[in-house]
């Protein structure tokens, strides 16, 4: 644990965790991975990509020798990455691959819950777009549940099931996606959704206008 | 390869402006060997004047430096006036004295620093980094000569240890195992005050780059994922931090025939510095251009040795040679 919350529990599977009980903090961990927003910065600059896949394999002892690099290689192939830049160093990938890279890590140890901070709004539309694919096929070959936090309410529109809007520190609203963004309660959730149909129409209107 | 090529012949290169800048500088110092002749009444000063022409000092510097690069390249080095011998023959078995001291030292000294660094740096803040923080700046702030001269006071109080010199009276009679023991015992004092003279900067600098690499993002998401602390240490970060200690290593590697001058000339360490001491003064002039260029040698190989280092460790550097 990085953080230690000031306040509130935290639940998984039914269960409490307690924080200070760190047997128990170990036994979720392999169930529990994060992809975090800037993958840049996330992954060793002096890992090969194979050693940065490896690593939870390799700390958790799930696989050793020549079978830790292999699945290493599968799961390359499985988040879209050729097989054979295995010894290329994370610096060498561009932005989307690093990410696929950093999802190839958080998924290593067949995990139920991905919590993705942000981890799409550090790319342009398009790769964005990829990732996201990605992340839903990967959803539903290995029944994943993902914690998505964002600001970007279309990307939420997208891939969310559950919807919670926090403001200042506290949730202030939460519900099933229709629910929340289709007709939503608070006046900070107001204010977001909004804000994407200001930009929706005003990039209506420019089509509507023509371009020269 | 090419890089090392590139790398060696800068540095043969580095040390021919070394052995002109030496030459020119000793010229430039006042007096010569001769010079104390003049005041005995004795020696007249023709035979001065033969003996300068004997030894070539009459001759003009470029004349004396081409002179001393054939020399060298015959492996002599020039002539010692006082000693009546060649340089090398001189130098050898002072190098050995001092290399044996030096190396120690340092390798000592690189032992300590690493994990008490690596130890200190995980907990910035807490009491151990504070003690080791307060001792090293402490240790710092003493010179070695302080260090030396405290040691020496504990050795000759405790009659625990011999001071001065490397080998006690009679050392050729001893036994095989009591040599070594005389020689242990004679080493303790000098290593003890190079080692502690080197040992808090090299503790401060490892804990510097670790705390550092400790506070990046990529340990913060390493230890997400959940790597243990000696892995995040010595796996992550350690190498991380690497660079900037192999190019303090390759200095102190560089340092090693002249890092210890001082310490040996009060310890009477047989090594090269008495004998740097007693011919500048006496202007031995050849000895000390080679012991010069003996240190400079050194520094050369040291620096040549961090950078074969960096490149073997540093995967980015490699790449960048690659792309050259």
């Amino acid at each position: 644990m990085l953080e230690r919350p000031d306040s509130g529990e935290i639940w998984f599977e039914g269960q409490s965790i307690s924080l200070g009980n760190s047997l128990q903090v170990a036994g979720l961990r392999p169930k529990i991975q994060l992809v975090f927003q800037d993958s840049a910065g996330a992954l060793n600059p002096r890992f090969s990509a194979a050693e940065i896949i490896a690593e939870p394999l390799e700390i958790q002892r799930r696989e050793t020798g020549a079978r830790l690099r292999e699945r290493a290689l599968e799961l390359m192939e499985e988040v879209g990455l050729p097989p054979d830049w295995a010894n290329r160093r994370s610096l060498e990938f561009s932005g989307g691959q690093r990410q696929r890279l950093a999802i190839a890590r958080a998924i290593a140890l067949k995990p139920a819950f991905l919590i993705l901070d942000e981890s799409l709004s550090g790319l342009d539309l398009s790769t964005q777009a990829q990732i996201l694919n990605l992340l839903l096929d990967l959803q539903s070959a290995h029944s994943l549940t993902y914690l998505l936090i964002s600001h970007d309410l279309t990307l939420v529109g997208q891939i969310a099931d559950f919807v919670a809007v926090m403001h200042q520190g506290r949730i202030v609203e939460c519900g099933s996606r229709q629910q929340v963004l289709g007709s939503p309660q608070h006046a900070h959730t107001r204010k977001l959704v909004e804000s994407v149909r200001v930009v929706e129409s005003a990039f209506r209107a420019a089509q509507g206008g023509g371009g020269r | 390869m090419k890089y090392l090529f590139r790398r060696t012949v800068h540095g043969i290169l580095l040390l021919i402006g070394a052995s002109i800048l030496c030459f020119l500088f000793s010229d430039l110092a006042p007096g010569s060997f001769f010079d104390e002749m003049k005041l005995n009444p004795q020696i007249s000063s023709s035979t001065i004047a033969a003996l300068r022409a004997q030894y070539g000092l009459d001759r003009p510097l470029p004349v004396r430096y081409g002179s001393w690069v054939r020399s060298a390249f015959r492996g002599e080095f020039g002539y010692s006036f006082a000693y009546n011998t060649s340089v090398r023959s001189l130098l050898v078995l002072r190098v050995r004295n001092t290399l044996f001291l030096t190396s120690l030292a340092t390798i000592l000294a690189w032992l300590i620093a690493v994990p008490l660094g690596v130890w200190i740096a995980s907990h910035p803040g807490k009491w151990v980094d504070r003690i080791c923080m307060g001792a090293t700046s402490l240790l710092i702030s003493l010179s070695e000569l302080v260090l030396v001269l405290g040691l020496i006071y504990f050795a000759v109080r405790t009659h625990a240890l011999p001071v001065g010199g490397m080998a006690s009276t009679g050392f050729d009679r001893l036994s095989v195992l009591a040599k070594v023991w005389d020689l242990t015992a004679h080493l303790i004092v000098p290593a003890a005050a190079l080692t502690l003279a080197s040992l808090p900067i090299l503790v401060r600098h490892v804990r510097a780059c670790l705390v550092e690499i400790l506070g990046t993002p990529f340990i913060e998401s390493a230890r997400a994922h959940g790597v243990g602390r000696a892995r995040l240490l010595f796996r992550h970060a350690l190498p991380a931090a690497a660079n900037p200690l192999i190019s303090l290593f390759g200095l102190s590697v560089g340092g090693l025939l002249s890092g210890s001058l001082l310490v040996e000339v009060i310890t009477g360490w047989p090594g090269l510095g008495p004998l740097l001491l007693e011919s500048s003064m006496s202007r031995d002039l050849y000895v000390v251009v080679g012991i010069v260029m003996a240190s400079t040698v050194f520094m050369i190989c040291g620096n040549l040795l961090a950078d074969v280092m960096l490149v073997a460790v540093d995967p980015r550097l490699r790449a960048d040679l690659r792309a050259e």
